[in-house]
């Protein structure tokens, strides 16, 4: 299994656990969480471009001659033919929302205490956010258990 | 710089439903699959190039538009279109491996 599987889930991950500080953070918002939060929403954006970067590697070389045809032979090929297929294409929604979420921290940062509607805007974006992210590591797992039932089916 | 709250999610929206478009048209249109092939050297590259210029284009245009007082409204058309989206993609290619 390829060291690039292990980094693309790990900044997706750290991606999740970023803007759940954003969702933390801005929860009793104060001057110091604020500026908190836009950071930790900067570093999601980054981990999770960086997942994307890693993922899209993988896809096109180790996943596409080596995991694809295996799973596609095995026993769950939905593995691929559904679940890959959904998640290389949802995945593609995330940075979009971590730059945008980012973005409204950064426009609305003087006003987030005041402003209960930016705020819960904000709040809104991180927690889907994380719910995506988990969403995504779910079917990879999914992804990698299709790869492994067809390596043991194989075998036997 | 100042970002634009409206600006923002009209490209964000805008982007959402153009990877939902690109997903579909590339699993049923060969020229359209061949057109990204041709642009990035792979569909799902030229997918992900194809909403970065998309994302900043859209925004760029829509810079200096008022923004909403309502920008909570905003973030729920951002979250519906991703679970639409998300829903048809799945839905779609659900639906083209039961058919076989």
């Amino acid at each position: 299994m390829s060291i690039l599987v292990g980094l693309h889930a790990f900044l997706g991950e750290a991606g999740a656990l970023a803007f759940f500080l954003v969702f933390i953070s801005l929860l009793s918002p104060s001057e110091a969480s604020i500026r908190r939060a836009r950071v930790a929403a900067c570093w999601g954006v980054i981990f999770l471009v960086g997942s994307w970067m890693i993922g899209g590697w993988h896809y096109l070389t180790d996943y596409a001659l080596v995991v694809k045809p295996v799973i596609k032979a095995g026993p769950f090929p939905w593995a691929h033919l559904v679940m890959t297929e959904t998640k290389e294409h949802v995945f593609l929604f995330l940075p979009f929302l971590a730059v945008l979420t980012w973005g409204l921290i950064k426009r609305y940062q003087g006003e987030l205490v005041e402003n209960r509607n930016a705020r819960t805007a904000v709040l809104v974006l991180a927690v889907f956010i994380v719910l995506i992210a988990f969403a995504m590591a779910g079917m990879g797992f999914i992804i990698s258990s299709g790869y492994r039932a067809a390596l043991e089916a194989s075998a036997l | 710089m100042k970002m634009n709250s409206k600006a923002l999610i009209i490209a964000t929206v805008g982007v959402i439903w153009l990877i939902v478009g690109m997903t579909l048209l590339t699993e049923l249109s060969v020229p359209f699959k061949d057109l990204l092939v041709r642009f990035a050297g792979h569909h799902w590259v030229g997918k992900s190039l194809v909403a970065v210029i998309a994302f900043s284009g859209i925004y760029l245009l829509s810079q200096d538009k008022e923004e909403s007082a309502d920008v909570l409204k905003g973030a729920y058309a951002v979250v519906g279109s991703v679970v639409l989206g998300g829903l048809i993609i799945f839905s779609f290619f659900l639906y083209s491996f039961v058919a076989g």
